[in-house]
C-alpha cells in the first residue's frame, strides 16, 4: 500500500472532518457574523460531467441535482448526522402510523418569478411527477404517494399507499424540489428555466457547459445567501479540472475523481476532503438464470473476492471494502456484523463442485463504458472468480445502449452503478423490492419483500435497526450482488472558500451558507 | 469562373444530400431505443409510446428522412431529445466557437508550415531540411489527446501558469481573454497539422523545383529569388491549398478530442455528448454541419486553386 498517499488522505480527511465539525459546532450567530464579513463575490465550482437539464423532475445526474439544490427548495432538507428538518415546510407530522403525512408551509415565501408559495404549488409539483405521461425517472424514490391534497392555503397532506417512516427524508430528495404552478404550466421549458424559491436565481444555462446563478435578494432565509454569484462549470477532463483548480479558475471541485484526489489535495492552499460515502458498483448475478439461480454459485463468486485490495485498487485508496449489500457506513442503519467476508478459494471451489459445476462455467458480463471504474471492476472480478471456475466473458458497450438493452432487463449479468441515497430504505427498496423497487437481481421473495415493508413502516429506530441488520445479513449471504467496495465522497476547495457543503450525499450541494474569505480572487 | 462556382456548388449540394442520407441511415441502425434513453429505465410503456409518437419514431423511415431534410432546408434542425431545446439555438454558438478554433488553427498552421516546407525543399538534404523533417515526424507521432494535456501541464500549471487551462470567452466580450483561451487548444491542433502540412508543402515544392519550366527559367538566367517567388511558390501553393482544405476535415475531427480536453464549448464536444446520450437529432445535425463545413472548404479550395492556376480552367 502507498503509505505516502495514505498519510495525505488521512491528514486531509482529518482536516475535512475538523472543518465540518467546527461548522456544525460553531453557534449559528457566530457563523452568521463570520460570513457577513465575507459576503459577496463569485464562486466557481467545477463539475465533472453530465449537466443536461435543470428540470428537477426529469434530472437524473448528480450535477443536475447540485444545480437545482440552489435554484429550488424542498419541503424538507437533510441535516448532518442523518436527520431531517423543515425547508419550505415549517413543520410536519405523521398520522395513522406514518401512512398520512401533513406539512405546514412557511408563509410569505416567494418564487423567483414573484408568486407566493402555496399548497397549490406543492400539489402541482407532485401531481406532475406522478403523471404517467411525465414518466419521472425517480418518482419511485419519492415514496408510495397515493394522493396529495391541500388542507388550506399553507397546508398539504400526503396519503401513502403504505406507511413510511422515512417519508420526510424522501421529501428532501433531489427530485422532490418544489416548482411553482407557473413552472409546471411551462414544463416543456423547465430544462433551461428555473421556477424555484432557492437562494440563487438562474442567469444563464448552457447544457453540459455551465450554469450561472445570481443571489436571490428575496430569499426567505434572512441574510442568505452570502455569495453574489455562483458559476458551475463542466470540466470533463481530470487534467483540466486539476489545472483549473490550481490556477484558481475554479474555487472548488464538487466531486473529485479518485485518481486526482491525492494530487489536488497536495496543492498548497487547497483542502481535499474525504467523507465516507455509499457510492458503489454492483456485479449483478441474476438469480433467475443458471448458474446464479443456484445460491451456492452466488456464494462461491463472493468467496473469490479479495475485498480490501480490490477496494483500494478501484477507489485509489479513497473508499472502503463492501460486503455484498449496499448499506455502507455512511448510512444510519449500517450493520457492523458479521465481519467482512474474506476470500476463501477452497471453499469457493467446493461450493462450485456441490452446485454441479466442477468443470467451471462461462457467463457473459456486460459493462457500460462510463464511469470507467466499471471496466476496472469487471477485469478484477473476472480474474478473481476465474480461480474457482466462474469465467466471466466481458462485453463492453456504450451507456446509451447498455441503458436501453441491458440494465434491469433481467437477461444478462452486468455491472450497475449507484449513488449514495439519503436513507437505507431508498436504496434497499429500489434494488431488492419486487413491487416497490426494481428487484434488480430477480431475487426477491415474499419474505424479503415483507422484511423491507416491515422496516419501512417501523417508526421505532431500535426496531428498524434490527430489521435492517437482518436484511443486510440476508442480502450479504444469499443476495444477487457482489458489492466489493464503496467510494468515498471527495471534495476539494481553496481554503478561502468557507462552509463549502460536504456530506456523504455529495449531490446535496446547497451553497446558501458558503462564502468567500480573504484572498479569494472572485471577490 | 462563375460557371465553375455554380458547377462546384451544385456538386457540393449533391454531396451533402448523399451525406445526409448516409447519416440518416446510419443513425437508424444504432442499437437501443431512443425513447428509453430519453425517459430512463423506469419509464412506463404508456409514456414510452406517447414519446415515440411525439418524436415521430413510429413513422416509416422515408417519412422521417423527408421531414428531417425538409426541416433543414427551412433552417429547422429539430429538437434535441436529451436537452429538450431547439438544435438551432444549441448549435449556433458552438459552431461559431469551433469555426474560430478551426480557422485560427488553419491560419497558424499555414503561416508556420508553408515557409518551413519551402525552406526545407530549397535546402533539400541540408541541416535545416533534416531538422524540419525530424520535428514534423515528432509532431505526427504524438496524438493530440496526449499533446493537449502536456500543454496544460507545461503552460497552465505552476511554475509558468501563463495561460488558462480550459474554457472560452467570446471575442466580443474580451478580445485579450479570448486570445488567451485560444492559444493552448490552437497549439495542440496546430502541432499535428503543421507537421503534415510541412511535409506536403515540401513535396509539392520539390516537384515544382524539378519541373521543366523552372529549369527553363533558371537557364534563361532569371535570379533565383524571382524563380522561386514567381514560378515555384505560385504553383507549389496551389497544391498546398488543396491539402489545407482536405486538412480542414482532419481539424474538424481533431476538435472532438481537443474540445473535450480543454472544455471548449464547440461542436466537437457537442458531438461527443450527442453520441454518448444517443441524441439522434443532435448527432444528425452536428455530423451534417461538420460535413457541410468540409464540403464548403473544398469548394473554396477548388476555386482558389483555379484562380492560382488558370490552366486548370
Amino acid at each position: 500500500m502507498d503509505m505516502e498517499k495514505l498519510s495525505i488522505n488521512r491528514r486531509t480527511f482529518t482536516k475535512g472532518v475538523a472543518a465540518t465539525a467546527s461548522a456544525l459546532i460553531l453557534p449559528g450567530y457566530m457563523r452568521q457574523a463570520v460570513a457577513a464579513s465575507n459576503s459577496g463575490g463569485k464562486l466557481t465550482v467545477a463539475l465533472f460531467k453530465d449537466l443536461r437539464t435543470l428540470n428537477p423532475i426529469m434530472g437524473i445526474f448528480g450535477n443536475e441535482w447540485r444545480c437545482t439544490a440552489n435554484l429550488y427548495n424542498n419541503l424538507t432538507r437533510l441535516v448532518p448526522g442523518g436527520g431531517v428538518e423543515g425547508d419550505l415546510a415549517e413543520s410536519f407530522e405523521s398520522l395513522e402510523g406514518a401512512k398520512v403525512w401533513t406539512f405546514k408551509l412557511r408563509e410569505g415565501v416567494k418564487f423567483h418569478e414573484g408568486s407566493e408559495l402555496t399548497s397549490a404549488d406543492v400539489m402541482a409539483t407532485f401531481n406532475k411527477s406522478f403523471d404517467p405521461i411525465t414518466s419521472a425517472p425517480y418518482k419511485g424514490e419519492l415514496g408510495p404517494i397515493a394522493s396529495v391534497e391541500a388542507t388550506g392555503k399553507y397546508g398539504v397532506r400526503f396519503m401513502l399507499s403504505s406507511p413510511m417512516a422515512d417519508f420526510p427524508k424522501a421529501m428532501a430528495g433531489a427530485t422532490a424540489r418544489i416548482i411553482s404552478e407557473a413552472g409546471i404550466a411551462d414544463f416543456d421549458n423547465l430544462n433551461a428555466k428555473a421556477y424555484g424559491t432557492g437562494p440563487f436565481r438562474l442567469v444563464d444555462f448552457v447544457p453540459n457547459e455551465r450554469v450561472v446563478m445570481e443571489r436571490n435578494p428575496h430569499y426567505f432565509r434572512e441574510g442568505l445567501p452570502h455569495l453574489d454569484q455562483v458559476v458551475m462549470r463542466v470540466l470533463p477532463d481530470n487534467t483540466a479540472q486539476q489545472a483549473a483548480l490550481q490556477n484558481q479558475e475554479v474555487d472548488a471541485i464538487a466531486e473529485v475523481d479518485a485518481p486526482i484526489f491525492a494530487a489536488v489535495s497536495r496543492i498548497n492552499g487547497v483542502t481535499g476532503t474525504q467523507i465516507p460515502g455509499g457510492l458503489f458498483q454492483n456485479v449483478v448475478l441474476l438469480a433467475n438464470q443458471a448458474p446464479f439461480d443456484n445460491p451456492k454459485v452466488r456464494e462461491a463468486a463472493k468467496f473469490c473476492i479479495e475485498r480490501a485490495p480490490l477496494a483500494a485498487a478501484l477507489t485509489e485508496n479513497t473508499g472502503s471494502p463492501g460486503d455484498d449489500h449496499p448499506i455502507s457506513s455512511a448510512y444510519e442503519f449500517h450493520n457492523e456484523s458479521p465481519a467482512l467476508r474474506q476470500a476463501n478459494l477452497s471453499k469457493a471451489r467446493r461450493l462450485m463442485r456441490e452446485a454441479g459445476y466442477s468443470n467451471g462455467v462461462e457467463i457473459d458480463l456486460v459493462v457500460a463504458n462510463n464511469p470507467s471504474s466499471r471496466n476496472r471492476l469487471a477485469v478484477l472480478v473476472q480474474a478473481m472468480t476465474a480461480q474457482a471456475g466462474i469465467n466471466f466473458k466481458i462485453e463492453q458497450m456504450d451507456n446509451a445502449r447498455y441503458g436501453s438493452t441491458i440494465w434491469n432487463k433481467g437477461k444478462k449479468c452486468y455491472i450497475g452503478n449507484y449513488g449514495t441515497r439519503p436513507y437505507a430504505d431508498a436504496i434497499l427498496t429500489k434494488l431488492y423490492h419486487s413491487r416497490l423497487g426494481i428487484d434488480e437481481g430477480r431475487w426477491a421473495t415474499p419474505d424479503s419483500d415483507a422484511m423491507l415493508d416491515r422496516a419501512r413502516e417501523t417508526i421505532d429506530p431500535v426496531e428498524r435497526r434490527k430489521i435492517y441488520g437482518e436484511f443486510q445479513k440476508l442480502s450479504r449471504n444469499n443476495g444477487p450482488f457482489i458489492i466489493s467496495s464503496f467510494q468515498d465522497s471527495l471534495f476539494a476547495n481553496w481554503n478561502y472558500v468557507q462552509d463549502f457543503p460536504m456530506s456523504a450525499i455529495s449531490t446535496d450541494m446547497r451553497l446558501e451558507q458558503t462564502s468567500l474569505g480573504d484572498g479569494a480572487p472572485g471577490k | 469562373m462563375l460557371a465553375k462556382i455554380i458547377s462546384r456548388s451544385v456538386t457540393g449540394l449533391f454531396t451533402l444530400l448523399m451525406v445526409s442520407l448516409v447519416i440518416f441511415v446510419s443513425t437508424q441502425f444504432l442499437p437501443g431505443d431512443a425513447a428509453v434513453t430519453l425517459l430512463g429505465d423506469n419509464a412506463t410503456e404508456e409514456a414510452l409510446s406517447h414519446l415515440r409518437e411525439e418524436l415521430g419514431l413510429n413513422e416509416p423511415a422515408v417519412t422521417q428522412y423527408l421531414r428531417w431534410v425538409g426541416g433543414i432546408v427551412q433552417g429547422d434542425f429539430g429538437v434535441s431529445q436529451t436537452l429538450g431545446l431547439p438544435i438551432g439555438t444549441i448549435l449556433g454558438d458552438r459552431f461559431i466557437a469551433s469555426l474560430q478554433l478551426t480557422i485560427l488553427t488553419i491560419l497558424v498552421a499555414a503561416i508556420v508550415a508553408i515557409p518551413l516546407g519551402v525552406l526545407s525543399a530549397i535546402g533539400q538534404g541540408s541541416t535545416i531540411d533534416r531538422t524540419v523533417l525530424s520535428i514534423s515526424y515528432l509532431g505526427i507521432s504524438i496524438p493530440d489527446f496526449v499533446f493537449g494535456p502536456l500543454l496544460i501541464v507545461a503552460f497552465a500549471l505552476p511554475p509558468l501558469a501563463l495561460l488558462p487551462s480550459s474554457g472560452y470567452v467570446p471575442l466580443s466580450d474580451d478580445p485579450l481573454a479570448w486570445l488567451r483561451h485560444m492559444i493552448l487548444p490552437v497549439t495542440a491542433l496546430t502541432a499535428v497539422l503543421t507537421a503534415h502540412l510541412v511535409r506536403q508543402t515540401r513535396s509539392g515544392m520539390l516537384e515544382v523545383l524539378k519541373s521543366d519550366y523552372v529549369r527553363t527559367a533558371r537557364l534563361k538566367g532569371l535570379p533565383e529569388r524571382q524563380v522561386l517567388w514567381r514560378h515555384c511558390l505560385r504553383n507549389g501553393l496551389a497544391t498546398t491549398l488543396t491539402v489545407l482544405a482536405l486538412d480542414l476535415g482532419f481539424v474538424m475531427g481533431s476538435i472532438v478530442v481537443i474540445e473535450e480536453v480543454f472544455a471548449y464549448p464547440g461542436i466537437g464536444r457537442l458531438t461527443v455528448f450527442a453520441i454518448g446520450d444517443r441524441d439522434i437529432p443532435l448527432i444528425q445535425a452536428t455530423t451534417l454541419v461538420i460535413a457541410a463545413t468540409f464540403v464548403v472548404a473544398n469548394i473554396l479550395a477548388d476555386i482558389a486553386h483555379s484562380m492560382l492556376n488558370p490552366k486548370l480552367e
